[in-house]
């Protein structure tokens, strides 16, 4: 009992040392690889999916920060949008009274040459008229060059009182 | 004839402890091969079992020894199972431990010895393993150092040897005695010791249940010295 037997104790040794090295070979060494190749997956699996997260939050800030830009291009678009539609309205503005302007002057001058002409046959035909009543009162005719010269006299006294001449 | 009174005298031509130890080895063998057979990446059974035990072991063994631990799983898994069901093996009547023969437990103990310094050796050169013993003293006291160092080297495996041994023969000696003590008083005749039985029988039980106890405590201990001698014996780290 309490006495060593070194032959046993030898044997005993090699018997623990052979089932040890037998086990590990086929059983232990085994699932321990499996063990450890299970927490790799599993390490790898939480690795990929907190990469996979990062990706998404980023993707997410980049979605954000491409919205935000759009809308700010597109304020910025209308905007500019506005302000090429106020322009161009000006624009439209200033040519139409500068068209307006011009039809306008263009019929004040054709008024005023149409009013000249029309002035010009009036005194043409008040003078042949002035004429004719002359030579009936007077029954006889006149030297041409008197003619002229009373024509001209009455027609500037007949342009004295002429209303808005 | 057998020293405890429990055993059972066999008469094989081989000494019983070593038929104990190849039938835990067939035991570990066993268990072993039930955990393995079917592996699944969500263990169930056995092998969750086997994997929860090695698990822990290979934890310990990392946390003791360090990055080196790996090659020595083998060694402290080994022990831990086959000290485990030696010591169990005592509880079952018609059984003994093997580890209650001091062959067996001086043998484990010198394969610790051996292994830690073989693996010191190895790790650090025989030099630079021998120069620890002589500590970080005084030149003149440095002798004095060597030899308490070897002294206590020296006593690792009595220490580990004696107390597997102490504990589990112990335990063994107990049942047996408490079992003789029934098998004495039930049929004495005598009221008083007839009585008296009661005592073992309800103790019995109790005793198996500290034997339980006992057996995974011893176990573990025995391991994880022998990770403490291996991690010091390897280990860089100043001592």
């Amino acid at each position: 009992m309490m006495e060593i037997n070194w032959v046993l104790l030898s044997v005993q040794v090699a018997t623990f040392l052979v089932a040890m090295v037998i086990i590990w070979k086929l059983f232990w060494g085994p699932l321990t690889k499996f063990m450890q190749e299970r927490s790799q997956q599993i390490e790898g699996d939480l690795k990929r999916a907190e990469t996979g997260k990062r990706e998404i939050e980023a993707m997410e800030a980049e979605y954000h920060r491409r919205l935000s830009e759009l809308e700010e291009r597109a304020q910025q678009e209308i905007k500019e949008a506005l302000a090429r539609g106020a322009q161009a309205k000006d624009q439209i503005m200033i040519e139409a009274r500068q068209e307006a302007k011009r039809i306008l002057d263009k019929a004040q001058s054709d008024l005023t040459l149409e009013r000249e002409r029309l002035l010009r046959e009036l005194r043409s035909h008040m003078t042949e008229i002035s004429l004719q009543a002359v030579e009936r009162l007077l029954g006889q005719g006149l030297d041409q060059n008197v003619q002229k010269r009373l024509l001209d006299q009455f027609l500037s006294d007949l342009e004295k009182v002429r209303p808005g001449a | 004839m057998s020293a405890i009174p429990e055993g059972i005298e066999y008469h094989l031509p081989i000494d019983l402890s070593l038929i104990m130890s190849w039938i835990a080895v067939g035991i570990i063998f066993l268990i072993s091969w039930l955990g393995v057979r079917r592996m699944a990446k969500v263990p169930k059974g056995m092998q969750n079992f086997l994997e929860w035990i090695l698990g822990i072991i290979m934890q310990f063994a990392d946390d003791m020894v360090g990055p080196t631990a790996p090659q020595y799983y083998p060694l402290f898994c080994m022990l831990f199972f086959f000290i485990l069901v030696s010591n169990l093996m005592g509880l079952v009547p018609g059984l003994v431990s093997s580890t209650s023969r001091l062959s067996t437990t001086a043998g484990l103990a010198l394969i610790v010895f051996f292994a830690t310094h073989f693996f010191g050796i190895r790790e650090k050169g025989l030099w630079n393993y021998v120069k620890r013993w002589f500590g970080n003293v005084p030149t003149w006291l440095k002798p004095f150092m060597f030899v308490i160092e070897l002294m206590s080297e020296l006593a690792r495996p009595l220490s580990l040897s004696f107390r597997l041994f102490g504990n589990i023969l112990a335990k063994e000696i107990l049942l047996g005695v408490l079992a003789l003590l029934v098998v004495i008083f039930l049929p004495s005749g005598n009221i008083i010791q007839e009585c008296l039985s009661v005592v073992p029988i309800v103790l019995r039980p109790l005793i198996i249940l500290l034997g339980l106890l006992v057996s995974v405590i011893q176990a573990f201990v025995f391991m994880i010295l022998a990770m403490v001698y291996i991690g010091g014996a390897v280990s860089h780290e100043a001592h």
